[in-house]
């Protein structure tokens, strides 16, 4: 077969795995602007690396771990920025409420944005993307058993977040409350 | 490779009591939610452009 054959397909694919991807990028960014730009570099990447995606296996798996490599990339390269020391992330959530996700989804947000990426990612890929622990295993290049303590962690941690969170009745004071708690882990 | 939904997301949402099951079922409504956006327009553009490019090249 050869690539124009293949490209009407490859882009119709493409498009289906489209929104799980996004829904991947804004919930492990937590920024939907960014994350839009990592969906569109991912497009981009995947696009101009179509021939190494074998037609019949799984594009969203293939996409993911384009969009995961460069999502890690990205961080190296701008270092402590998406740490987020100052809490810039913490105010963008608190000023842009519902503008993705429901209103009443927002403490669950904040909740998710205080994991660690790999927790975070971890979760993700089991909780909502469908992933099996084998297939999250291979996009994030780690043990399947990696993947299980970090679903358990992570499931554990925003348990113990969104208790905390529910007994302070978390409302329009959503970024101090947070940073009270950040300052107690720390 | 086929994408079984219910395996894994059941085995997220079956552990010890309702507070694990409240994580789960929000993980999901948030994931959802944001899927249910759809495609925003300039993914679909930046698409189309790449594909017409393309095209173009092999004339």
């Amino acid at each position: 077969m050869t690539k124009s054959d293949q490209s009407p397909s490859f882009k119709r694919v493409m498009l289906e795995a489209l929104p799980s991807l996004r829904a991947f990028a804004v919930s492990l960014v937590g920024q939907p602007d960014r994350a839009d730009d990592l969906v569109q570099d991912t497009i981009m990447k995947a696009w101009a690396k179509q021939e190494s995606f074998t037609m019949g296996t799984s594009m969203k798996a293939w996409l993911f771990t384009i969009l995961r490599n460069e999502f890690y990339s990205q961080m190296r390269k701008r270092g402590r920025e998406v740490s987020d020391p100052d809490g810039t992330f913490t105010s963008q959530l608190a000023v842009h409420p519902g503008q993705y996700g429901a209103l009443d989804l927002q403490d669950f947000r904040e909740a998710l944005s205080q994991l660690p990426e790999d927790q975070r990612e971890a979760i993700i890929l089991i909780g909502a993307s469908g992933f099996s622990y084998e297939e999250a295993a291979n996009i994030c290049g780690c043990a399947t058993g990696t993947i299980k303590s970090r679903v358990n962690r992570a499931r554990n941690a925003l348990q113990d977040i969104l208790s905390i969170t529910n007994e302070n009745d978390f409302g329009p004071d959503a970024e101090s409350a947070s940073v009270i708690h950040r300052g107690a882990m720390a | 490779m086929e994408m079984k939904e219910e395996t894994s997301a059941g085995m997220l949402g079956r552990p010890k009591g309702g507070a694990a099951d409240t994580v789960s079922e929000k993980l999901r409504e948030y994931y959802v939610s944001i899927q249910n956006d759809g495609i925003p327009e300039k993914f679909l553009d930046l698409l189309e452009k790449l594909d017409e490019a393309e095209k173009a090249a092999k004339k």
